[in-house]
């Protein structure tokens, strides 16, 4: 079967069909009548021609080279990799769900309308906000929502404040949202024990701060403790409280954003709320606010009127329309019905288990590897690779070597704070054995740089492609397939 | 495999080395999702399974790690007053 490992091109047979088509019954056409010629193709395509059956093995064999939580293990942190409940697949796939137009007046959508009002208020629940859009499509596309919500309050307030504060463990993509949406970002750095510097965030917050954007727990799996205080800061000044939710997996049912002092929160559908994630997309990014910023939401809000579901536009205040439609309903409506079949009780025990399980392998894994912040963590927490890079062996290789024994590597290099990071995120899903299999396999890594460190630079060993030369790729990349002759 | 420049050498030569510390071209990932590869030139003692290039009159220690990625790009190291020691050879590739 080593065809099916070929691309699509190099399987082709000139003259081979997948499909018999009849006889054209139209009278041709000179293309070159009809179209200019310099859009005319001076040499054939060469589209692959394959039989159906080599068509259907093709894509198989390359359906089963993906790698996500249903092959195996997915350990990425910050990036919350749980299992997809196949249940939400099915709620998805419902005729009355997945047969409607966008377009279609609410009140023949009255199901589908009821379940975004749901969804709306079950967010605003558990982030303890007063409203939600679901609009924005992905965590980033939620950020910018919420800068340019904080944007147009400050506005309206007679302010044009420009700077945003984003911590040195922030996602990269909290400073690249806060430069789209034209504000100038400024870095506060991190204490020795991982947190935000309170007495530097005091030094840099100033009338001209717009907002203070935070993970909690932060990228490290800590949690900020000083949240109440950092919160009072920054609204002395006038600032807005950004939540980035990324790593929202730690607190369900057991704290809200709200109760910490944030503002603005989004929400990442596809990590928490189990909703597929990765490979570009869709995601969804839920935004919710504190009740003095519900006017500048985006439009069309869904509400409820009497009995009935309707759609607002008629709000003079807010930002606009971030996205065609009303998001992507597909994903909404799997995410609902994750939060409905979890229930209260259900959220709570997915972060009670999302942190038990990380508190565990980090405690097997402390011993081994280099542990910067040696505490109680969340849903995730890094490790340094600097014990193994005096060896001659780094954080590439472990998870290059991890590919070895079928998992997904963890985040690595990031955050860019810790030297040689890496950084885990089991999530609640996985078991016991699933852990303890993935323990034994790094500390297995972790002795084999000492003692054989070859077979940890050479790695990944049982690929099906090796070690791939990045440097070159990166300085002489192919990007197109060229027949060989 | 490392070139020094003549700016390079002279610094080098004019440096009293303390016991066990060696200059080293060391390769510098960082990043999370999109990974950036530079190299330092730093001083520090040795790792296990380092290689070391002589090269001048120079020795510099390069890790099992940095050697696979020097191997057909080979770095130059210059050095200026204002700048100091500077690698020129630079990679960023994306592991999305």
């Amino acid at each position: 079967m080593a065809d099916y490992h070929q691309l699509i091109f190099e399987i082709s047979q000139s003259g081979r069909t997948g499909a018999d088509l009849p006889e054209s019954d139209v009278d041709p056409i000179e293309l070159d009548e009809k179209f200019p010629k310099h859009l005319l193709r001076e040499t054939p395509a060469e589209l692959p021609e394959v039989s159906e059956l080599q068509l259907v093995r093709h894509y198989t064999a390359l359906s089963h080279k993906n790698y996500g939580v249903d092959n195996g293990f997915y350990p990425l942190g910050s990036c919350t990799m749980k299992y997809n409940p196949k249940i939400n697949e099915d709620v998805a796939r419902l005729e009355g769900f997945s047969r409607i137009h966008p377009y279609q007046p609410a009140e023949t959508v009255q199901g589908a309308l009821q379940l975004l009002y749901e969804l709306q208020e079950d967010l605003a629940a558990i982030s303890g906000m007063d409203a939600v859009t679901l609009q924005p499509s992905a965590g980033a596309q939620g950020e910018w929502t919420g800068l340019m919500i904080a944007k147009n309050y400050h506005q309206q307030n007679g302010e044009n404040r420009s700077k945003v504060l984003v911590p040195d463990s922030a996602h990269g993509t909290n400073p690249a949202s806060a430069a789209v949406a034209g504000f100038d970002t400024v870095t506060i750095p991190s204490n020795e024990n991982g947190l935000v510097d309170l007495e530097a965030l005091k030094k840099r917050v100033d009338q001209d701060t717009a907002a203070l954007m935070l993970t909690n727990p932060n990228t490290l799996g800590l949690f900020e403790k000083d949240i109440v205080e950092i919160a009072e800061v920054v609204h002395e000044a006038g600032g807005l409280l950004y939540y980035d939710g990324a790593n929202a997996n730690a607190i369900l049912g057991k704290t809200t954003p709200g109760k910490m002092g944030f503002d603005i929160v989004h929400l990442n559908l596809h990590k928490t709320f189990t909703t597929p994630h990765g490979g570009g997309g869709p995601g969804a990014g839920p935004v919710g606010v504190t009740k003095e910023l519900i006017p500048f939401l985006p439009v069309p809000r869904i509400e409820k009127d009497g009995d009935n579901y309707i759609w607002n536009d008629d709000e003079p205040l807010s930002i606009g329309r971030v996205k065609g439609y009303y998001g992507n309903f597909g994903i909404l409506a799997r995410a609902y019905t994750y939060i409905r079949t979890m229930g209260p009780e259900g959220l709570r025990q997915v972060s009670e288990s999302a942190v038990l399980h990380a508190n565990y392998l980090r405690k097997r894994l402390e011993t081994h590897y280099e542990s910067p912040y040696a505490q109680f963590c969340k849903h995730e927490f890094v490790l340094s690779g600097s014990k193994q890079k005096k060896l001659g062996v780094r954080t590439m290789n472990i998870a290059k070597r991890l590919l070895d024994f079928g998992y997904h590597p963890p985040t690595i290099y990031f955050p860019l704070n810790v030297e040689e990071c890496l950084m885990i995120e089991p999530t609640e899903t996985e078991t016991k054995e699933t852990l303890d299999a993935f323990a034994d396999s790094m500390i297995q890594i972790a002795n084999e740089v000492e003692e054989d460190p070859d077979i940890v630079l050479d790695a990944p060993h049982t690929t099906v492609v090796g070690r791939l030369d990045e440097t070159k790729a990166a300085r002489k990349p192919v990007l197109r397939y060229t027949k060989s002759v | 495999m490392i070139h020094i420049t003549k700016e390079a050498q002279q610094k080098l030569s004019s440096i009293e080395w303390q016991d066990g510390v060696l200059p080293r071209v060391d390769a510098n990932v960082t990043g999370g999702c999109g990974l950036t590869i530079n190299y330092l030139f730093i001083f520090d003692q040795a790792r296990k399974n380092d290689t070391i290039y002589h090269s001048h009159g120079v020795s510099i220690r390069v890790d099992p790690f940095t050697k696979r990625y020097l191997e057909g790009n080979p770095p130059t190291v210059d050095y200026s007053d204002t700048d100091g020691f500077q690698v020129i050879n630079e990679v960023e590739f994306d592991s999305c």
